[in-house]
């Protein structure tokens, strides 16, 4: 009675994908095409087209003459679409998740959680009659002379978003860009695109005027068309540090607004004063949650003074007891990295870690899970590590921590302070003092205290420092309505 | 799987699921059983209960909140008798045990701590009292002419 079991896909497989451009499906004129397996058994499950120039000019023209109307539609007007795609997201909720662990090999858990989130930004900028609001000051100039500032849209912008979280990211920017009276093309990972189809069916469901919305399939060439496009006003980006960099800068060249996020090596820091089994537990989920592909993901978890020995102990036996699988079991609780190029890279890095000294107390290399010839990378341990070491300084983005010690709070401060990254950082401690004095000092835009994921919710934005940001303004928020917008002043005399 | 191994968020919130499914299968067969008095209204009831803490429990689940996932540890399907109990004879004791054990059922999980979530906990502890009052009512429910 009442078992776990594995729950069925939503289909075998989703065939090629179109582009969705001017409310209309659309065969690309693409002449090269991606499989798109599924990490947890390798099978492919879709084919990806490589978009051209001329499909990437083909959404901006539609996105474009789309834009004057759409503008003209009242903001309350412009939520009442979001409305109605939050609704029909409720619908498939569940189909949203079981297409995420298809495609992107997360666990159903994670799967539910990321829907939610996108859910949650196109609540939030439901809001956007209030969000989007400007600011007036009666006799603000002079005397009979008011002054006010208005929010206006700039036209057509553009998301590109990473594989890690293929439903939530591009969720991160298109409700406030559209929301704020923009009209937009969506680029979604070429590694795990079916879900983003998927919600693009919804969006031609939700009844959004053509054009206001539309979906281009592609890699690396369809985002440069993108961002060399002379019609499109700015860029929304997450992915590697590297590439987010070549994208503030490539975009920005072109005169756009960008917002770029980057990479990310995480620092958990554990006080001899922390509940320890409480922290672990929190830790564990942050290191290995969605395979460690997370640029939230905790990479390195520092034990200062003490507590070190225990901590170590304690991480390792608890991360031995996760069990590994394919996402759809509702028992697993990590599932395969995204590709069989990002496992062996993975695996490299352990390999890496191992010739540099670091003593592998939990090795995930030889992890195989029955009946899935997957991407499957067990998690790891590497204890002994010192802060040259190649593990300790770049980013791995699976299921690998380092495991450092400390002698104290200010050590730690200055190894995260150093690191070229500046994402997130967390610190477990029941010291308020400590606490504070670690969110004051610490360079990194998102700050977990007891909490090893600080992920911002959508009306706080997604911060990053350093080189895990590129650009003034964040993702989610207030930051989201600013960089979709342009400020107007107007100062009103009447004779 | 291992039928005791609850590990994770939807582990636990499947086998709820499947519990109260079972559970208003259970009480539509004590209803449309040979049994007189208030039995057959009461059954009905708590079969209509049960069906609507589906829906909650779907409702639950998909408002997971991923920054608060952890692993469950320690966490234990019910024992054999909770199976017994839903699947064999729909009489009135077998009503009240099953009501009884689905309690300890939701008043463990509800102690499962922050692996569970805040708003899961609160509605997990909702169903355990719950059907600790629908055993109590089972058992002082009169039922003339059945044993």
């Amino acid at each position: 009675m009442g078992e776990p079991t594995l729950l069925p896909e939503v289909k075998p497989s989703y065939g090629d994908l179109a582009n969705f451009i001017g409310g209309e499906w659309r065969t690309p004129r693409a002449t090269e095409w991606l499989e798109d397996a599924n990490p947890a058994n390798g099978r492919v499950i879709a084919r990806v087209p490589l978009s051209t120039k001329e499909d990437v000019d083909e959404a901006v023209q539609a996105a474009l003459a789309a834009w004057d109307e759409w503008r003209e539609t009242p903001p309350l007007s412009r939520a009442r679409y979001l409305f109605a795609l939050r609704d029909l997201l409720e619908e498939r909720f569940e189909d949203l998740a079981r297409v995420l662990v298809q495609d992107n090999g997360k666990t159903i858990d994670e799967a539910r959680g990321e829907v939610r989130r996108a859910i949650e930004n196109v609540e939030v900028a439901s809001g956007i009659p209030s969000l989007m609001m400007g600011y007036t000051l009666e006799d603000g100039a002079a005397a009979g002379i008011d002054e006010e500032v208005l929010y206006q849209p700039l036209g057509v912008f553009a998301g590109i978003s990473p594989f890690n979280f293929p439903a939530m990211v591009q969720f991160w920017f298109w409700p406030y860009a559209v929301a704020t009276g923009n009209t937009w093309i969506a680029k979604p990972s070429e590694q795990d695109p079916i879900v983003q189809s998927m919600i693009f069916e919804l969006i031609e469901r939700a009844g959004f005027p053509p054009g206001v919305v539309n979906l281009v399939h592609g890699a690396k060439d369809t985002v440069n068309a993108i961002l060399d496009h002379p019609e499109v006003k700015g860029v929304s980006f997450v992915g590697s540090s590297a590439v987010a960099k070549h994208i503030y800068a490539r975009a920005a060249a072109a005169g756009k607004r960008v917002q770029a996020g980057g990479g990310a090596k995480n620092v958990l820091v554990v006080l001899p004063d922390a509940k320890l089994d409480k922290s672990v537990s929190n830790m564990i989920s942050s290191c290995y949650g969605c395979a460690g592909e997370r640029c939230l993901a905790g990479s390195v978890v520092v034990g200062v003074g003490d507590v070190h020995g225990a901590l170590r102990e304690k991480f390792t036996d608890a991360a031995a007891r996760i069990k590994v699988g394919y996402g759809l079991d509702e028992t697993v609780q990590m599932g395969p990295v995204i590709s069989r190029a990002h496992q062996e890279r993975v695996l490299g890095f352990i390999d890496q870690g191992e010739a540099e000294g670091a003593d592998v107390s939990l090795d995930g290399r030889g992890v195989k899970v029955p009946g899935y010839p997957g991407y499957f990378v067990g998690p790891t341990v590497l204890n002994g590590v010192t802060p040259d070491m190649r593990v300790a300084k770049e980013e791995i983005f699976g299921p690998v921590v380092s495991v450092f010690e400390a002698a104290g709070l200010d050590e730690v401060i200055d190894l995260i302070n150093r690191s070229p990254y500046g994402n997130a950082a967390s610190i477990y401690t029941s010291s308020g003092k400590a606490a504070r004095d670690f969110r004051y000092r610490v360079r990194a835009g998102n700050i977990g205290i007891n909490l090893g994921v600080a992920a911002p919710m959508a009306y706080f934005p997604f911060s990053g420092m350093k080189n895990s940001f590129f650009g003034d303004l964040h993702p989610q928020g207030r930051d989201a309505i600013r960089f979709f917008t342009e400020s107007k002043v107007v100062i009103t005399r009447w004779p | 799987m291992d039928a005791a191994e609850l590990t994770t968020f939807g582990a636990v919130l499947r086998f709820s699921l499947n519990l109260e499914s079972d559970a208003s299968s259970f009480f539509d067969r004590l209803a449309n059983g040979p049994l007189g008095g208030e039995f057959p209204k009461l059954a009905r009831e708590l079969a209509a209960g049960h069906r609507r803490r589906t829906a909650l429990l779907e409702q639950v689940r998909s408002r997971v909140n991923e920054m608060t996932l952890e692993p469950i540890r320690g966490l234990r399907s019910p024992d054999e008798g909770l199976g017994r109990a839903v699947g064999g004879s729909a009489t009135p004791a077998a009503a009240a045990d099953l009501e009884e054990a689905i309690a300890r059922f939701y008043t463990e999980v509800a102690s499962a701590g922050r692996a569970i979530l805040g708003e899961a906990t609160r509605t997990f502890q909702r169903f355990a009292a719950e059907s600790g009052r629908n055993a109590v009512r089972l058992r002082t429910a009169q039922s003339p002419g059945f044993p």
